[in-house]
């Protein structure tokens, strides 16, 4: 096992932690061992990139990606040289819900591929290049000032990092607080934690939550930059005691178009799920959206997308949830939901949400769409929690036959949906 | 004796402790929005929900009190954290708030605990547990009023500081950068500034002694309370009517004259 470390020497805990990992015997794909290469983490692969957060495809195989810690957003063009096409890898036993593991111990894998431990190993998002089906991931090896940012793109099962300083770059930076002069000796500095970014239309929409002022700012940016930001803060109201509003962050969004009008949906911090007609997101505005739900107390939204069911041809904005069922919603019943007094019991009447929104038992720490039929997560098997897999999960109702208990599971049970008759169709879609 | 401190200096760099949880007051107010833990070294993330914990006056932890934002909360050093309580709970009327009430109670004790296994660049772990035990008194729910400051203006010619001091703690980080000084026609004073007496003491002395002259205290709009009132408005305000709504920053100042 080569022992030479970019940065900085292990601790002898360190080894040992690493050496015991390859005694346990970690089957390592073909072509990857621990022993081949030296860790390929050099400036080449950081880039312009001084931290890799939230990530989104925009057209031309632009890939954005969020950096908090240099307050920017990137836009790398990715070439035809960066890409690979995956439509060929099998998802999985569409029929029969059974998805399959693309990379077992993803976290494990990084660790080996950035030559450190998996507690160093933060991933921090996953976006699909919808026409290759390649995943990309961002991740940051080290937790601390030190953390090295990269992106990671999966191709047949084996982790590539993509040498960032030789794609097509440019950068837009997100306003902050005038930068005053130092006045207190160890100042703490404002940061703007960007939570979600995504295009629509030529433009970006970033997000965030800062971690002094209660802030709710949104930033609109025109693609390809050109360092115009339209700034706006958002806001919901809630009627009690003569009717309040507070300043409320969007920690996700996706926007898309009703009824030929294009509108911005978001979760806040502090639970509701708000519509935004895009046109009101103007520059100098102060915005209050309607609020369509709630995602309960406690829950902290994590991903947000939507997708067109293979069952039904139907739309569905899905939002998974940290500490409980993600919850989907029919798209088409987000144009026309009654903006409700916050709460309320959300309206589960013929005019309200209620009616197709359903809770879906998945429990993933990254989420996104692969195809057609298939979703891809980052999750952890309830019986291997030390690691990470990447797996898919079948659309629409993300449901993974081989951990449920299922009657043609017995040998004389019975298979309604014929199951038996399926069992060995893999397929790529 | 020389040597005696220097051998407690070096085993104080050798751990890695809580200096400090803003805001400073053991009684804070039920509607309380955010706390900073400070520690002594640059630190490492992913702990913070397994080691910070609200604890009540039993020592057990009060669930759903804390929010777990997306990523966390540090400043650039990474030696600031910022807890926020979950604004869910304290926005009067929304879900979390009707079915839980707010995260703190008035007349009850708390305790916010920072465990050991918060882990600095080094890998080393906190010293011991640290402790911040508070009691909660009423809300605050009004915005910070400029109007009703004190200020202490310096003698000229001195470099004695001008102090500002307000009727309630406000937010450290804030204070740190929302307050400037400017003298005629706009220029700014450099000086540093010092932040004293829970929160509620502002000072500023200058680099250069003062010089005659009009000068103000000038209040950037994004300086807030510990309950996120700001200077525009209180946490949750009143509704305004929807043909008026713009992004509101405001200047606030505070002239002095020297003579």
């Amino acid at each position: 096992m080569s022992e030479t470390s970019v940065f900085g020497s292990h601790s002898r805990r360190d080894v040992f932690r690493f050496a015991a990992a390859s005694a346990v015997g970690l089957a390592l794909p073909a072509g990857l061992s621990a022993a081949s290469d030296a860790p390929v983490v050099d400036s080449s692969v950081s880039g312009p990139l001084r931290s890799a957060g939230v990530l989104t495809f925009g057209p031309d195989n632009v890939l954005f990606v969020g950096d908090i810690t240099g307050a920017k957003i990137h836009a790398f063009a990715l070439r035809d040289k960066d890409l690979t096409s995956q439509t060929d890898v099998v998802s999985g036993n569409f029929h029969n819900f059974e998805g399959r593991d693309h990379v077992v111990g993803l976290d494990q894998k990084l660790a080996v591929l950035f030559g450190t431990t998996i507690d160093k190993i933060v991933i921090n998002d996953m976006a699909v290049h919808q026409g290759t089906e390649q995943i990309f991931i961002s991740v940051e090896r080290g937790r601390g000032t030190d953390a090295i940012p990269a992106i990671v793109k999966v191709n047949h099962g084996q982790l590539e990092i993509l040498k960032l300083d030789s794609i097509p770059h440019s950068q837009v930076s997100i306003p902050n607080e005038p930068d005053s002069k130092a006045m207190l000796e160890f100042e703490p500095q404002q940061v703007y934690a960007i939570t979600d970014v995504k295009y629509y239309n030529g433009e970006i929409f970033v997000t965030g939550i800062t971690n002094q002022r209660f802030a709710s700012t949104l930033h609109r940016i025109p693609y390809p930059f050109n360092s115009t930001v339209a700034t706006c803060t958002v806001e919901i109201w809630h009627p009690v005691h003569g009717q309040f509003e507070t300043r409320a962050p969007i920690i996700r969004k996706v926007i898309f178009e009703l009824n030929g009008e294009p509108y911005l949906f978001g979760v806040y911090g502090c639970t509701p799920l708000v519509r935004f007609p895009l046109s009101a997101l103007k520059d100098g505005a102060h915005v209050r959206g309607d609020v369509i739900g709630e995602l309960g107390y406690g829950a902290n939204p994590i991903d947000m997308l939507t997708f067109t069911s293979p069952a039904d041809s139907k739309e569905y904005l899905l939002v998974t949830i940290d500490t409980r069922s993600a919850a989907q919603i029919a798209v088409s019943e987000l144009a026309t939901a009654p903006a409700q007094p916050t709460g309320a019991g959300i309206d589960f009447g013929p005019g309200g949400l209620g009616r197709t929104q359903r809770a879906i038992p998945i429990k993933a720490e990254h989420i996104a769409i692969l195809n057609s039929k298939w979703a891809v997560l980052i999750w952890r098997h309830p019986k291997t929690t030390y690691r990470l897999d990447l797996s898919t999960l079948a659309l629409p109702y993300f449901f993974e036959r081989k951990d449920g208990m299922s009657e043609m599971n017995w040998p004389n049970g019975p298979d309604p949906f014929d199951y038996r008759n399926h069992r060995n169709e893999l397929s790529n879609q | 004796m020389n040597s005696l401190v220097t051998c407690q200096q070096k085993a104080v760099e050798l751990t890695e402790e809580v200096t400090h949880i803003f805001p400073s007051s053991d009684v804070l107010p039920e509607n309380l929005l955010r706390f900073y833990v400070c520690f002594s070294n640059s630190m490492q993330r992913g702990r913070a929900l397994e080691e910070i914990s609200l604890l009540d006056s039993d020592g057990q932890p009060v669930a759903d009190a804390l929010y777990r934002p997306p990523v966390e909360l540090w400043d650039r050093s990474m030696q600031h954290l910022t807890v926020l309580l979950d604004p869910g709970r304290l926005k009067r009327g929304i879900g979390p708030n009707r079915e839980l009430g707010p995260p703190l109670k008035a007349g009850q004790m708390y305790t916010l605990a920072v465990g050991p296994g918060m882990v600095d660049l080094s890998g080393r772990r906190l010293h011991e547990t640290f402790f911040k035990h508070f009691n909660v008194t009423e809300a605050v729910r009004e915005h910070i009023a400029v109007e009703q400051w004190k200020i202490l203006p310096p003698v000229t010619k001195s470099r004695e500081p001008l102090v500002l001091v307000f009727p309630r703690p406000l937010d450290w980080a804030l204070l740190t950068h929302t307050i400037t000084i400017t003298s005629r026609g706009e220029q700014s004073v450099d000086g540093r500034i010092a932040i004293e007496q829970c929160e509620r003491r502002w000072s500023f002395t200058p680099t250069s002694a003062w010089a005659a002259g009009p000068y103000r205290v000038r209040v950037a709009s994004s300086l807030e309370d510990v309950c996120g009132n700001s200077v525009i408005a209180a946490f949750d305000r009143p509704l305004r009517s929807s043909s008026d709504l713009s992004y509101e920053a405001t200047i606030s100042s505070i002239a002095f004259d020297l003579v």
